[in-house]
Formats: structure tokens, C-alpha cells, sequence
């Protein structure tokens, strides 16, 4: 199994490297959404009404994290399923996100979406939230705090273990 | 008649969601641990030794092994000599459920209206199943149910004269077609049998059964084999990155049903199995 970092800010040219089944290690900052934030992003986006986010050249992960305890703010974060999210990607991809995180099959659209665009799909393993919310150091809400669980989550992460799922068009995950 | 009290409902509820929410049960563990061992294609062998990390991990710090702490279910066997006393069950139930998001660090994840969607944050109402039994003693099975394995589980009404391969078939396609979704390595209830609404009921019901452990009747035991093996054959592996172990454990149960009826319920259930029981 290769192993590849990859630090933000994101340089695209860094994806290029990427084969699927490669294991990816992220350092840097992500950005959580799920289906009520990138919901919200669209209909802010339908009405002209400006995302203060800025998406361009970032990793968004599909997860909505359990709270810790005292001023730790998550204990568990682990990802939700990748294909629900599907008719927000080209959104996503337009606004310029290069990397998703989350988990289970994408369809085949999806795929071509990302590989139009030199954007990845990355899988973190389900169901193993207190063992990758080990890998965050630092978590704040940057937007849509209405949304609780579903905010925006800024997370500075360090080698956030990922697998190469979704790449130049073709999948890992076999339907 | 045996007097309870509901405080002393709310309180072992409580207890035992906390637990439940970072204690992962044996069986499950133990069947994790076997399929690692088994596993020869490096990835997933790379993912079940995440997912065994991540029980350990949530058991030194006592955090939710999966950031979706899910639904709450609750199947309540009442024995018919309980009479209980300081206040409404329900309303018992319902502040177990509340303290212990506050409390366990539960995520919020009940919205209270299925379109306008408004978040309470106290994953309350639970989902009761209840059910009548001799006896003067209340058992409470809990379930923590993610929704990633619940949205791929499935209900079909099948012709009566369906023999028992198509059926299976049906089931193993439904698998290789949904599994990848729900966390795998998953845990298959299957419910057959009853009707519309009961069959889902049986599947989950299933689900409470330890791993490992068969359906009474023979018959039903060898077809819960015959499905695991066949499942197992898929190849979907863990997390849909391919391997030997796609479900942990294949569990059958039924009841009888209409001349003109077959109900078929598939419920799944992920690797992060969180299951709890406690008798009062």
C-alpha cells in the first residue's frame, strides 16, 4: 500500500500522484458539510445570497461530529454516506472543492464529475469515529452553527487517514 | 401485582445508553477480531484494524463509537404483574434519553418533523416496540441505530409460492447491491413472515440476537448459514473495498403469516453494533 500526504492549502498538482488504493494522509484544514449545510449552500447560492465560505481548492469531509466533553468539541467523527450527497457535487466541484471524504460507493456520474474537474473521492473507514477524531487537533464552527451537528466545521487535522476511492473515473468500491 | 417505580426505569436506562454508547458488546468484538485474522488482502485488513482501534479507543475515553449515536430504539418485554408507579413511563423513558445526550455526549440526531426538520437536540422520541409477557419483571433491550445501515434495509412482499432459493437470492442481491453503504462488515436481520408492518419488526428483532448465535429451528439456522456464506462470497469486504468479510452474521427470524402472503424484511445493521438489555 503507498502512502502519500497531502498538506493544505491545497496544491491540485498534488492529486495527480494519487492511485486508488493508495492510502492518503491529510495535514491541514478540512471543511465538514452533510445534507442539511450543503442544502443550506445551495439555496443560499439560489437566492444570490453570498456563502462567506470560501471553497475554492478544498477538502470538504461528509460528517457531522458527536460533541466531547468539557471544551473538547467533538469526540467522534467518522463519515456519512457519500452517495446522499451526490446532487450537491457539482455545486461543490464549481466552487472549486478538489477533495471529498466520506464513505461508501459514488455513482458513475460522480466519478466523471470528479475526474472533469481533477477532484478526488477519499474513504475513511465508517463507524471508527473516536479513532479519526484522534487525528484532529483543533475544530470550530464556521458557519451554519443553526445547524448543529451539521454545521460547517473547520478542523485542522493531522495524517487524517484516507483511502483513494474515487479517482481518474474509476472506483475502489465494486457495485 | 410488583410495584416499580419509573424513576428506577429512568435511571437504568440511563445507564445502560451510556454504556452502550462506548462499550462495544463481546460478541461483535470477538467477531471483528476473527474476520481481521482471517482477512489476506492488505486494505482490509487495514480497516478492520482501524475499526478494531477505534473500540479501544472509545472504551479508554469512554467517547461514542461512532459519531452517529443514532435513533433510540427500545423493545420493551413488559411482564403483565408490573404496575408502575411515580409517573407516565413514557415520559421517564424520554428523560433517560435527554440526559443522556447531554450527559454521553450523544450527538443530536432526531430532528422532530420528517420536512421542516428542526433539531431538539434531544434525540428524543425513542422508537418503542412492546410487547406483552408473563411475569412481573420489565426487560428493555436498547438499540443505537445509525442511519447509514438503516436506509439501505428494505421491505418486499414476495408471492407465497416463492421457493426458497429465489428467496435468498433476492436477499443476497439486495445485499450486493446496498451493503458498501451500511458500514460493512454489517450484521443481516432478516424478518419473514407476518405482515407489511410486522416483518420490519421481526428483521430488527433479529438483529438483537448475539453473533454467532442460530435460529431455533433447523431449518431457518441452515438458511441463515447458507446466506452468510453466500454474502461472504460477494466480496464487497470491509467498508466496499473488497474482501472476505462483507457480514458478520446473517439472522433469521419469522412468524406465521396470510395463505396469499410472503413478507420479506431486510434490516441492516452495521459494525458498530449498539446493542444493551436490562431487566428491572
Amino acid at each position: 500500500m503507498k502512502e502519500i500526504i497531502i498538506n493544505t492549502p491545497l496544491n491540485p498538482s498534488q492529486l495527480s500522484r494519487i492511485n486508488i488504493g493508495d492510502i492518503i494522509k491529510i495535514n491541514g484544514t478540512i471543511l465538514t458539510a452533510r445534507d442539511a449545510t450543503l442544502f443550506s449552500m445551495v439555496k443560499n447560492d439560489k437566492k444570490k445570497k453570498m456563502n462567506d465560505l470560501v471553497l475554492k481548492n478544498q477538502i470538504i469531509y461528509f460528517a457531522g461530529p458527536a460533541p466531547g466533553p468539557g471544551n473538547k468539541m467533538i469526540s467522534s467523527c467518522g463519515p456519512t454516506t457519500s452517495s446522499r450527497m451526490e446532487p450537491y457535487i457539482l455545486f461543490l466541484l464549481k466552487q472549486g472543492v478538489k477533495v471529498f471524504i466520506g464513505k461508501g460507493p459514488v455513482s458513475q456520474t460522480f466519478l466523471t464529475l470528479l475526474r472533469k474537474n481533477n477532484a478526488v473521492y477519499l474513504l475513511a473507514t465508517g463507524g471508527a469515529g473516536v479513532f479519526l477524531a484522534k487525528h484532529i487537533k483543533q475544530a470550530e464552527i464556521i458557519a451554519f452553527k443553526e445547524l448543529g451537528p451539521e454545521a460547517v466545521y473547520q478542523l485542522k487535522v493531522e495524517n487524517f487517514p484516507t483511502i483513494a476511492c474515487g479517482i481518474k473515473g474509476k472506483s475502489l468500491i465494486k457495485i | 401485582m410488583r410495584a416499580v417505580s419509573t424513576k428506577v426505569v429512568e435511571n437504568a436506562i440511563y445507564e445502560a445508553l451510556i454504556s452502550a454508547t462506548y462499550k462495544i458488546p463481546e460478541d461483535i468484538k470477538k467477531a471483528l477480531k476473527s474476520a481481521h485474522d482471517k482477512e489476506n488482502t492488505p486494505l482490509a485488513k487495514h480497516i478492520l484494524n482501524e475499526i478494531i482501534k477505534n473500540y479501544e479507543l472509545a472504551l479508554q475515553e469512554r467517547a461514542p463509537l461512532c459519531q452517529d449515536t443514532g435513533t433510540i430504539l427500545l423493545f420493551i418485554e413488559m411482564g403483565q404483574d408490573i404496575l408502575f408507579s411515580d409517573g407516565f413511563l413514557l415520559s421517564s423513558l424520554n428523560r433517560a434519553i435527554s440526559r443522556t445526550t447531554l450527559e454521553g455526549y450523544l450527538r443530536a440526531s432526531t430532528v422532530n418533523d420528517p420536512l421542516r426538520r428542526n433539531n431538539n437536540n434531544t434525540n428524543t422520541p425513542p422508537i418503542i416496540h412492546l410487547e406483552m409477557v408473563r411475569g412481573d419483571r420489565v426487560k428493555i433491550y436498547i438499540m443505537l441505530k445509525g442511519a447509514g445501515a438503516e436506509n439501505v434495509s428494505c421491505l418486499k412482499m414476495l408471492s407465497p409460492s416463492m421457493e426458497i432459493e429465489f428467496i435468498k437470492e433476492e436477499i443476497v442481491q439486495w445485499i450486493k447491491e446496498n451493503a458498501a453503504k451500511a458500514c460493512p462488515p454489517v450484521v443481516v436481520g432478516i424478518g419473514l413472515g407476518g405482515n407489511y408492518e410486522s416483518a420490519p419488526i421481526l428483521a430488527k428483532k433479529a438483529l438483537l440476537r448475539k453473533i454467532g448465535s442460530s435460529n431455533k429451528n433447523d431449518f431457518y439456522a441452515r438458511m441463515e448459514k447458507d446466506l452468510l456464506n453466500s454474502i461472504n462470497k460477494l466480496g464487497i469486504g470491509p467498508m466496499g473495498v473488497g474482501g472476505k468479510t462483507t457480514a458478520l452474521s446473517v439472522q433469521v427470524e419469522t412468524y406465521p403469516t396470510h395463505i396469499a402472503s410472503l413478507p420479506l424484511a431486510i434490516n441492516l445493521n452495521c459494525h458498530s453494533t449498539r446493542i444493551s438489555k436490562i431487566v428491572i
